[in-house]
């Protein structure tokens, strides 16, 4: 059970989610349910099948190097909570890359 | 005049004739809103005003013999998954409560370009990941059959309003399921069209690769309507099918359908309902006196279909999710000491709690570790049910299936329990997998008097097909209507 | 130096393109914050991507260019982390099924040719732009430049010394402005280096690398590789360990600093792009590409080496741009002397891009009509001064060199009778110069020839003049 919590913490700093105890609890019990049931997957053989990530038969869906902009800047803008300067803003961040 | 009971095509015929206008129609749709909705709670947004001057803009065009879309002044309403401009688009989440789009989806500009009035904005499950439409922050969708059961989900409140007679038709979005299992709940038509049939532009994303838009609608000639103005290739969409377009509407009478019908032997078990499975059955044997032939299938990779349905749809939401970062559009946390704490809280805060247990289980099935046992094995699972189905369209038309193994439960019977929530999708996640198009037709009513659904799934691009089908059965059935008792008495009948 | 360096690169480079990679924004620097945005670049709910033809054919032609084969299936992917300059959380890039692999690109290091592997190159979008310093207690942020196509250049660790990894750059520059790929503006960070660098005793094996990130110049690439193959060094000389770590160099400081590492490692949890499909590179395509492709710089360094007989630092300096090197090759063809041409190059027209550094494009000068003022000098039609009267001209209004020479009188004055005459004259008007030349007083020649061409205006032939200066002077 701690190991589930402790995989649970390590997922959620991945997704960026910040749990409480009660959810990490709740989580960590779902995850290993929901693992459990799926432990089957594993001992399915599934040789000679390769993943399928599209079930659409399309290739090269590309579009003209044409300009074309978007009208309403305001609208977009406007979407977010704290804006300056026409510029979004976020908590100071060392830029670390 | 009432717009309860009238489909699309009935509404069409009148304002056509004049007997009635679009703004008659659409002021006795609102008003109907304002006493039904406190019960069935199926729309989150109405906009009021909006509607009535896209009407009176209606009215012009059909005034003006311009009514050329037999949409045209016709109410809908259209789920809160998909962009409507300047009208907020929620996914019933708190992350998206105060987002008002910039832009519409295309299929909403479609129908916006043929005259139908925009009532409002359907609730769901809070970004598509549900089936009951419990998980919603304006709380649950009830069934107009019996309030105190679900209405299915996570596109309850489409199904719901078309059921409660609150809008003509409506669009709903199918993951893995979506579209029809409240259609199958509630008593009414609904179609996961083919994937790329219909743009996703605009359609907020749960699973890309399992997305698609479609229709809800109380019969099988209004499917074929709506379908025949959303579907079609949309350059803003490289996952759209460029191909030629196809008139659905028309021939869908037919007095002989001599079509091969499928039943895979894995979803008639003893898990079915047998109300259902009786239901399904004697809907089967009305496409026989139809003309058509029956056999038996095996889908022997059903029973991974639940578990490579949710590795999958997880996984992409963990990635097409992790935009609601409180920067750009959605709920933000004020006052975060840092980027990690915004973050984190903005996330932890804006979702709900079935949100973030897919978005971590996906982000499990992705990381470095887990990504070839658990997500691509999944996409190997996929392409074999794929292959199962195609193998089966060697040999058959149309493949059967129910589309929920019950009918609508009762309200808080399966929160508790994500798993037993998950398991109950084993019919519609195929469909989604393998990209292709199902529709639901109701097909009876259990012994509680609660609709049951039929599901035809076809081969990609035969939507045709399918709606002849299920025309073919609503013709025996008739229509399934709710018992609104409380609409009686305020009508006095 | 007892220990090798061990140097790979890996390059960014923004594309050319007009639009996004995404989307129909601008692909643009420098417009004001957040007005070269959409729904799509923004990442907003519902938007979908669709991929810019041109951004993949530039990504293909790059990889021609340095010789790579050209996968002709390819994907995208999502690369999944969060950060304020990537609105949607992931970056579409291309994880196994890069769209160019196995290739390279030769470098001249002083005469010396040496190849160096590329391993793969790919295509993908860059992130907004932080802005640190304009708001108390947080940080600002544009996205113009969000979703802008990149291609990354990821080379094999052929490169061994800190000079090399300078040229190498330097190289796969030329090779971008040549195709046109990018235009590879350093100080607009539209082309960025990534160094990766270890050290190790001859015939040991490979050592523990560490990373400097985004350098955005020629130079402080090679001043960083020198500067962290000195500090692995030391620090293996000490007794220590290099760790595994992303470091960030200070041009400024002269110093590097190791960036603050993060408790796990990254996991991008690398998904393939569901929302766009796969590409496919046919024969037709690919061949469409290849034609538009030039003869690219070292080739033609070779040959103006091998064929022309012009200096190899000389043939380095021409070819560093693409125009100029097409404008030297017009002018040598036109004039028929390379040598005259890459001389006049080197000083009169590199010293005027010096001054300007748009001059060429501004400027009404062009590879027909310098060849055409180079044969005038070099048939001694004009002198060296009047060609640099003409070149100015050119480059001020244009014009056609023969008309502008006949209009100014240029034409060289080779009537020895008049020549005879001005010299005489000099001489008369000069009784003392010229007798102090007599006296044995070499100076007093250079002023009476001074006199002489001034007379002549200049126009004369100097040699001409000087012989008959002579003659007369010692009569």
């Amino acid at each position: 059970m701690e190991a589930d919590r402790k995989l649970v913490r390590k997922i959620a700093a991945l997704a960026m989610l910040g749990l409480s105890g009660e959810e990490e609890a709740e989580f960590a019990r779902d995850l290993n349910i929901i693992m459990g049931y799926m432990n089957r997957l594993a001992e399915t053989n599934t040789d000679g099948f390769e993943p399928m990530e599209h079930v659409v038969p399309l290739i090269n869906v590309l579009r003209q190097d044409i300009p074309e902009g978007f009208g309403d800047r305001n609208g977009l803008i406007g979407c977010a909570a704290d804006v300056r300067d026409d510029c979004y803003v976020v908590p100071s961040v060392v830029d670390d890359l | 005049m009432s717009i309860q009971d009238l489909t699309i095509k009935e509404a069409s015929e009148l304002l056509r004739r004049r007997k009635v206008s679009s703004r008659e129609l659409t002021e006795s749709a609102l008003d109907r809103i304002r006493r039904e909705n406190g019960r069935i709670n199926a729309f989150i947004t109405v906009c009021d005003d909006l509607a009535l001057s896209q009407a009176d803009a209606a009215d012009k065009r059909l005034a003006g013999g311009d009514g050329a879309s037999p949409l045209c002044g016709v109410p809908m309403g259209i789920k809160d998954s998909i962009c409507t401009r300047g009208v907020r688009t929620t996914c019933a989440s708190r992350m998206l409560e105060q987002f008002v789009p910039p832009y519409n989806a295309t299929a909403v500009e479609s129908l916006l370009a043929s005259g139908s009035v925009l009532l409002g904005k359907l609730n769901m499950d809070e970004f598509g990941m549900g089936s009951s439409s419990e998980f919603s922050i304006f709380g649950s969708v009830k069934n107009p059959w019996d309030t105190g059961r679900v209405a299915g989900g996570s596109s309850g409140g489409p199904a719901a309003a078309v059921a409660s007679g609150l809008c003509c038709f409506a669009l709903g979005s199918d993951t893995g399921g979506s579209i029809r299992q409240p259609a199958s709940f509630c008593g009414v038509v609904g179609l996961k069209p083919t994937h790329g049939l219909i743009s996703r532009y605009g359609l907020v994303a749960y699973a890309p690769s399992l997305d698609q838009i479609g229709p809800i609608t109380s019969d099988v000639t209004d499917c074929a309507l709506v379908l025949d103005a959303i579907a079609g290739h949309d350059p803003r969409d490289p996952t759209s099918a460029n191909r030629e377009g196809e008139d659905y509407s028309q021939g869908l009478n037919r007095d002989k359908l001599p079509i091969r019908v499928g039943l895979p032997r894995e979803y008639f078990g003893p898990e079915l309902n047998k109300d259902v499975k009786n239901a399904v059955f004697k809907a089967v044997s009305m496409l026989e006196e139809a003309g058509s032939s029956t056999g038996e299938v095996s889908f022997p990779s059903t029973e991974h279909a639940i578990s490579a349905f949710y590795l999958i749809s997880s996984a992409e939401a963990s990635t097409s999710l992790g935009r609601y970062d409180g920067i750009r559009f959605g709920y933000r946390k004020t006052g975060a000491k840092d980027l990690e704490e915004l973050y984190q809280l903005s996330r932890s805060e804006g979702f709900g709690r079935e949100v973030k247990r897919r978005i971590l289980f996906g982000t499990h099935a992705l990381s470095a570790v887990y990504r070839d046992k658990l997500y691509n094995k999944a996409l190997r699972i996929r392409r074999m049910i794929a292959r199962d189905f195609s193998e089966a369209f060697e040999s058959f038309d149309v493949i059967v299936a129910p589309a929920y193994p019950e009918t609508a439960f009762r309200m808080g019977e399966k929160t508790g329990n994500p798993l037993k929530m998950y398991l109950g999708d084993i019919y519609n996640v195929g469909a989604n997998l393998a990209g292709l198009p199902a529709l639901v037709v109701p097909c009876g009513l259990d012994r509680r008097g609660l609709p049951i659904g039929i599901q035809l799934i076809g081969k990609p691009f035969s939507e045709k097909l399918l709606l002849r089908a299920g025309y073919a059965i609503e013709k025996r059935v008739g229509r399934l209507r709710p018992p609104r008792a409380g609409e009686e008495s305020s009508e006095g009948g | 130096m007892e220990y090798e360096v061990v140097i790979g690169l890996e390059i960014h480079a923004e594309l050319k393109t007009a639009t996004k990679m995404f989307c129909g924004c601008k692909n643009e620097f420098g417009a004001k914050p957040n007005t070269l945005v959409c729904p799509v670049c923004l990442g907003m709910p519902g938007a979908l991507p669709v991929m810019n033809m041109a951004a993949v054919e530039y990504a293909v032609r790059a990889g021609l260019a340095m010789n790579c084969k050209i996968s002709s299936f390819s994907k995208m992917d999502r690369k999944n982390y969060f950060y304020p300059d990537l609105p949607k959380a992931y970056q579409i890039s291309q994880y196994d099924l890069p769209l160019c692999t196995d290739g390279h690109v030769e470098i001249d290091v002083n005469g010396k040719y040496k190849r160096i592997g590329i391993e793969r190159i790919h295509l993908e979008e860059d992130a907004g732009k932080l802005i640190h310093d304009a708001i108390d207690h947080g940080s600002l942020v544009d996205y113009n430049r969000c979703g802008v196509p990149l291609i990354e250049i990821v080379s094999r660790p052929d490169i061994s010394s800190p000079e090399d990894a300078r040229i190498f750059l330097e190289t796969v520059k030329t090779i971008l402005e040549y195709t046109g790929v990018s235009d590879c503006k350093m100080q607009e960070g539209s082309l960025r280096a990534d160094v990766n660098l270890s050290v190790r005793r001859p015939g040991e094996p490979m050592g523990t690398r560490t990373e400097m990130k985004n350098i955005n110049s020629l130079h402080a690439v090679q001043r960083a590789a020198q500067a962290e193959a000195k500090r692995q060094a030391a620090v293996i000389r000490s007794g220590g360990r290099v760790i595994q770590e992303t470091r960030r160099w200070d041009d400024a400081r002269k110093e590097s600093f190791p960036l603050r590492s993060k408790e796990e490692a990254m996991d991008y949890r690398f998904m393939p792009e569901p929302d766009l499909v796969p590409l496919v590179i046919g024969q037709e395509w690919l061949e469409e590409i290849r034609r538009s492709i030039p003869e690219l710089a070292l080739s033609r360094v070779k040959r103006y080496i091998d064929d022309l007989g012009i200096p190899r630092y000389d043939a380095h300096l021409i070819t560093q741009s693409r125009f100029l090197a097409d404008m030297f090759e017009t002018a040598a063809a036109a004039c028929g002397n390379p040598k005259l041409v890459s001389n006049w190059i080197m000083t009169d027209i590199l010293r005027r891009i010096n001054e300007d550094k748009d001059f060429l494009a501004a400027s009404g000068l062009d590879g027909q009509n310098l060849g055409r003022v180079m044969l005038l000098l070099d048939k001694g039609e004009i002198t060296p001064n009047s060609a640099k009267e003409i070149l100015d001209i050119l480059a001020r209004e244009g014009g056609d060199p023969d008309a502008i020479t006949e209009k100014k009188g240029m034409r060289v004055q080779r009537d020895q009778n008049l020549i005879a005459r001005a010299v005489e004259e000099v001489i008369a008007q000069n009784p003392k110069a010229a007798a102090d030349y007599r006296a044995g007083k070499e100076k007093s020649f250079s002023f009476l020839m001074g006199k002489a061409m001034a007379a002549l205006k200049g126009r004369a032939d100097p040699v001409q003049v000087r012989e008959l200066l002579l003659r007369r002077l010692k009569e």
